[in-house]
């Protein structure tokens, strides 16, 4: 008599990364069969514990498959994961991995956490695999930043699904997935999953691999926090296995436990311990601004906050500034505006370095915890004056997030890696372990024209980073101080 | 079952399918790279005798070609430029970078001579291909790339070219080959050890 067959499809985003998958799975459901649907589409065949079987089939390549499932179409919104597990039986997407070999460091250690938002939103586990240690460009080795993983926590409180970070390849084994236990250690709890999504094994069981991974996360953190951060709340409770267990009970859907309320919360300038509150201080800009220069000055008055002084600067070549400023100024569009602003940019005020590449970088921070909204937007209207009167969202008690992205390459900021690090910064400090807004969101492009958020026709367009800014940020200010409401708009000042 | 489109991505996949799955083709042939269109894939591998072992990585921003196959048995390299049809190979942008990324790649394993992994290989032939989807007259399109690529390349006829290419019939994707110029074995020889399927 035939077994019964359970079937999923993998979805992802090239035919090698599926089958990748299914052979990694391999290690830890015994394969019956593989065969190949119409010359060219993978199906694997597993065995199950219990007698019953899986079938996989493997759909490479999201963009060339029509109908897409709708739920793997709002999920790619947010990005496309490297691979959606999806039971097309009941129309749900039961995980999504991410797995990178980009380098861990600058700005790429952060793209794609939107992705891992994305997920948690809909409340689809995510495992994130990712090196630990990569060549940096100057043949150093660099380690991972700790913010994705910090986040992931926060995630999994928040919406009560796993969101976790694994890591892969050692100092001595840099980009390496084989080194480390990170790959092990994803299909064997994707496995589980497929178990428990079978009916083959219960919750509970899941609990103590699950539980190992939280706790593998709050070891990295508690190992590499104090490279990347002058300080991180609660640091110390983010130990053993009793707290990595509630991660795990939670992250199946079960109530948070009481010992997460106040954790990982970035409270307001005077509540920092007192040895951090006296080394904020105000600091030069690299490219003069005008807004940046205020935000640097809040510092000062100790007003606001900032993370790390371990910044710098990457200048870029003369011609591609120059290129990037006339395709700006060709979007600059600011009909409808009242009091409309004119386009400044000009090639020579950005300084050169000594080998003659230009800096675009303002501040040397792109992070200010402010701690009321009434003192930012007074320097928002001291910097452009034009949005006197406007700014009026906001309670004067607010506390904000600011970022601000010195980007000028057209598009570049709805992309990697400045979305992933967006909305990675807006889980970290501006959500509270409840997923409550603790700060609002403002977000600064001085280089960047808000002409590209619209199509010709004046709608907002359609990409994931304009995705994101609509759900996570409060208020964007662009070139020459045009500031816009995404949330409920838009809303263009 | 839902639709889909041919596409680069497809294509390589559905040739290196075959080349894995069909008994003779695997007996002769094996990937030694592929560049899909994402994932981690960077790093150039031989068969040896204790397994697959790396030959090269690419650097982060270095070019490379869509997909390398190698047979001891004929010793012969493949060095495959890849897109979603003949058309698009085409354009001489296009083919400029291909011609590139083919000498650049070609001059890089030759000179792995002193890589135990990679040894003799330095020695065999290196022939570039195209390989492309939604094939329709696989003879014509070959022969359009082929014109393109001997004019591009400003080489002789007689250098080798191989043309691959995917057919849809009814949905199911199946590799054609075209052959351009002379190879070092017989014309033959070659297609036999791809077994490629026989359309009527």
């Amino acid at each position: 008599m035939a077994a019964d067959k359970h079937a999923l499809e993998f979805w992802s985003d090239s035919f090698h990364e599926g089958d990748w998958s299914c052979k990694e799975l391999g290690n830890h459901l015994p394969i019956i069969r593989i065969s190949h649907l119409n010359g060219f589409i993978p199906q694997y065949l597993y065995s199950l514990p219990n007698g019953e079987e899986l079938e996989v089939t493997v759909y490479g390549s999201y963009g060339i498959w029509s109908p897409l499932p709708v739920p793997i179409g709002e999920l790619l919104e947010w990005g496309k994961p490297d691979l959606v597990v999806y039971s097309p039986s009941e129309e749900k997407i039961l995980f999504a991995v991410e797995e990178t070999a980009a380098v861990p460091t600058g700005n790429q250690a952060l793209q794609r956490f939107e992705r891992i938002f994305g997920s948690a939103k809909r409340r689809i586990p995510f495992w994130y695999l990712v090196g630990e240690y990569g060549m940096h460009l100057d043949k150093g080795v660099r380690r991972d930043s700790i913010w994705a993983a910090v986040a992931c926590l926060k995630l999994t409180v928040i919406f009560g699904v796993p969101s976790i970070v694994l890591h892969y390849s050692t100092k001595d084994s840099p980009e390496d997935y084989n080194a480390g236990t990170g790959l092990h250690s994803l299909f064997n709890i994707l496995s589980k999953f497929l178990l428990n999504w079978a009916g083959v094994i219960a919750d509970e069981t899941m609990i103590p691999e699950l539980q190992d991974q939280y706790l593998e996360m709050f070891d990295f953190i508690q190992s590499q926090w104090q490279q990347i951060t002058d300080y991180l709340p609660s640091v110390e409770k983010l130990i053993g296995d009793g707290l990595a267990r509630e991660f795990a009970v939670r992250a199946l859907g079960n109530e948070p436990s009481n010992e997460f309320s106040g954790f990982l919360r970035w409270g307001l300038t005077r509540e920092l311990p007192d040895e951090i509150r006296q080394k904020q201080s105000g600091r030069s800009l690299i490219k003069m601004d005008r807004l940046m220069a205020r935000l640097e000055e809040l510092v000062e008055s100790g007003k606001a906050y900032t993370l790390s002084k371990r910044t710098g600067s990457r200048p870029q070549p003369r011609d591609s500034v120059g290129r990037w400023i006339r395709a700006q100024e060709g979007l600059f569009d600011v009909s409808g505006l009242d009091n409309p602003p004119e386009f400044t940019l000009k090639i020579t005020e950005f300084p050169p370095s000594p080998s003659g590449l230009l800096h675009l970088t303002t501040a040397k921070n792109i992070l200010y915890l402010c701690d009321l909204w009434e003192d930012l937007a007074r320097e928002i209207i001291s910097a452009y004056p034009r949005l006197a009167g406007v700014l009026k969202f906001f309670n004067a008690q607010d506390p904000v997030m600011f970022y601000v992205s010195n980007s000028m390459k057209p598009g570049r900021i709805f992309g990697d890696p400045y979305t992933g690090q967006l909305t990675n910064y807006s889980i970290n400090f501006a959500r509270n372990m409840s997923g409550e807004v603790s700060r609002k969101v403002v977000t600064y492009y001085p280089h960047q024209v808000h002409s590209q958020l619209f199509d010709s026709s004046g709608k907002l367009r359609s990409n994931k980073g304009i995705t994101l800014m609509k759900v996570l940020v409060d208020l964007a200010i662009f070139h020459s101080g045009v500031a816009v409401v995404l949330k409920d708009g838009p809303i263009v000042l | 079952m839902y639709k889909f489109k041919v596409d680069e991505e497809v294509a390589r996949w559905t040739l290196e399918v075959h080349l894995q799955v069909d008994r003779s083709a695997a007996a002769h042939w094996w990937v030694a790279f592929s560049n899909p269109t994402a994932g981690p894939w960077k790093r150039l591998m031989a068969k040896t005798g204790e397994g697959e072992v790396e030959v090269y990585r690419y650097r982060r921003e270095e070019e490379r070609p869509d997909l390398i196959i190698v047979s001891d048995i004929l010793k012969a390299v493949l060095i495959v430029e890849a897109k979603d049809n003949h058309d698009k190979l085409l354009k001489e942008r296009q083919m400029v970078k291909s011609i590139r990324v083919m000498r650049e790649m070609e001059a890089q394993l030759v000179n792995l001579g002193d890589n135990p992994a990679w040894d003799v290989r330095a020695q065999y032939s290196y022939i570039p291909g195209f390989l492309w989807g939604e094939a329709r007259d696989i003879e014509a399109e070959s022969r359009a790339v082929a014109n393109a690529y001997y004019e591009v390349a400003q080489v002789s006829l007689s250098n080798p070219l191989i043309g691959f290419a995917i057919r849809n019939i009814d949905d199911t994707l199946i590799p054609q080959v075209h052959v351009h110029g002379t190879l070092s074995i017989s014309k033959s020889t070659f297609l036999e050890s791809l077994n490629f399927p026989l359309i009527s």
